[in-house]
């Protein structure tokens, strides 16, 4: 999975979980939307984990604050 | 108050808070990515130490620590208060950043509420501003009552806030759903203790 493929998945969970209209090249930060409090933060990590194939630490999930982190602990993962 | 109120969850538990837990309280309250949503924080562990020699005075107000029952680390606080017969008031609820304890303490808060202190109504007093928040209890389960104008001042500035009900018979049916929530953030926050 490239970077883009990626991002299209991180999105799509995104617009799904949050039930916002999200896509690529617009990133999300977390502080800026209301809708993404601490239970849909814990539904967004299982289903990026699910979609991608990946299992983050709890180090990682501390530091997923928005979409384009999400995305570089993704590709982390997949790279490992 | 000086208390007993213990309570045990999935990965986290609710212990009464302690003289020792002033500076962790000051460091977490006046984070300035939460203070602006917070009222009424001391600004030095001494002055929070004197307010918790005031809360331990005061009857139907009941503080906790977040703690995680893997190593005792402190995650956060809240409270109930202002318990007037079988209503009180829910919040100083403060974790640290990027804590995976919101859903399971409020949950638990709301275990101690219905459950040990035999309460029928837990309300809270949310910032307009702190949307996230308002946004957290309404998936909860609680139903949004009156914005109440003016409720704080910060600084200067006076803030509105919103009002929300939670009831012991809408417990009944919201309770287990954030309990699912709260045990699969417990399976986050179990992996680096596993690792």
């Amino acid at each position: 999975m490239n970077r883009d493929q990626v991002e299209a998945r991180v999105h799509e969970v995104l617009s799904l979980v949050l039930k916002l209209p999200t896509s690529p090249g617009e990133p999300l930060l977390r502080a800026d939307v209301p809708e993404w409090d601490s239970l849909s933060h814990v539904e967004i990590i299982y289903a990026v984990e699910e979609s991608a194939g990946v299992m983050f630490s709890e180090e990682e999930i501390a530091s997923l604050d928005g979409s384009a982190s999400i995305v570089d602990a993704v590709e982390r993962r997949l790279a490992a | 108050m000086l208390h007993d109120v213990r309570l045990d969850g999935i990965a986290f538990r609710l212990r009464p808070v302690a003289p020792e837990d002033a500076a962790t309280i000051v460091h977490l309250r006046r984070d300035p990515s939460r203070s602006r949503f917070i009222q009424e924080t001391p600004a030095s562990v001494e002055a929070q130490l004197r307010w918790l020699e005031r809360y331990f005075e005061r009857d139907g107000d009941y503080y906790w620590a977040v703690e995680r029952i893997s190593d005792g680390a402190t995650e956060g606080f809240l409270g109930i208060y202002d318990v007037d017969g079988d209503r009180a008031e829910w919040g100083r609820w403060v974790l640290r950043p990027a804590s995976l304890a919101a859903a399971e303490s409020a949950w638990l808060v709301h275990e101690a509420g219905f459950g040990q202190l035999g309460l029928d109504s837990l309300i809270t007093r949310t910032l307009t501003e702190n949307r996230a928040v308002v946004a957290f209890h309404e998936r909860c389960g609680a139903e949004v009552v009156r914005t109440l104008h003016g409720h704080a001042r910060i600084g200067d500035v006076s803030h509105d806030a919103v009002e929300a009900r939670m009831t012991k018979s809408r417990w009944a049916t919201s309770g287990p759903r954030l309990r699912a929530v709260a045990e699969r953030a417990a399976s986050l926050a179990r992996r680096s203790v596993a690792g």
